[in-house]
């Protein structure tokens, strides 16, 4: 399975009826499963970014590089970006309540 | 989310003045106004809700908040009761309100990879149970 990641292009979009020109970077998965992509926006301005997926953990890397890119295109200043960390046992993360949870 | 099924976790935040540069003028007063609408928020009190360049000013009966980059000044005397009671009230929402917009910037930004599905959800943030936004997409 190889990730391509296009380079970044100017495109006019409707976004809820608003017309913008954003940035659009466009990942492709040759012979791919899909990859689902969770994003936690959190009080005061962090998020959370998730890859999950039939993917390893270089192909999240490069997903969420290119999330961050994207983010950063259309004018979000991150202050702080934290590593690309493979999800294992003493990752602190959110976890959503009641929701499904095997320890780790 | 089942965590235990993800990949790979990265965090990131935005700066404080990200966040203020949201809350413009234009954007927060009519939501303020709305605000003071709510049953329970005023106590019969007179209102004035005014644009002061680019902060908003309230006046609740005897208390005058000024609200300017998400931050909220407020001018009462000493140990009112009722002054704390307004500026808790209208900070929150200020916060709510950065918070929110926040969440709509990330989804828009995001719109290019595909359709994104957003709910609210209650997670635990190492031990502090927070309500945030998440956004989901799938990439075929």
């Amino acid at each position: 399975m190889e990730l391509t990641v296009f380079t970044p292009q100017q495109v006019t979009v409707d976004n809820d009826g608003f017309s913008q020109v954003v940035t659009m970077l466009m990942l492709h998965m040759e012979g791919g499963n899909a990859v689902e992509l969770k994003v936690y926006v959190m009080p005061g301005g962090s998020v959370q970014i998730f890859v999950d997926g039939q993917v390893s953990f270089e192909q999240a890397q490069a997903i969420t590089q290119a999330v961050m890119a994207q983010l950063q295109a259309s004018g979000i200043a991150f202050r702080e970006i934290g590593t690309v960390e493979q999800h294992r046992d003493g990752v602190s993360h959110v976890h959503i309540t009641g929701g499904v949870h095997v320890r780790h | 989310m089942p965590c235990n099924l993800a990949v790979s976790i990265t965090k990131a935040a935005v700066s404080e003045a990200h966040l203020r540069a949201i809350l413009t003028p234009e954007v927060i007063l009519p939501l303020i106004e709305a605000y003071l609408r709510l049953p329970g928020v005023l106590h019969a009190e007179r209102v004035t809700l005014q644009r002061q360049g680019d902060a908003i000013v309230v006046t609740v009966g005897r208390v005058t908040m000024t609200i300017r980059e998400g931050r909220v000044e407020t001018q009462a005397t000493r140990g009112d009761v009722r002054a704390q009671e307004l500026t808790d009230g209208i900070s929150a929402l200020v916060a709510g309100i950065a918070d929110a917009l926040f969440a709509q910037q990330i989804r828009a930004a995001l719109t290019p990879f595909g359709t994104v599905a957003a709910e609210q959800v209650t997670v635990d943030n190492d031990g502090v149970s927070q309500v945030v936004t998440m956004l989901t997409m799938t990439l075929m």
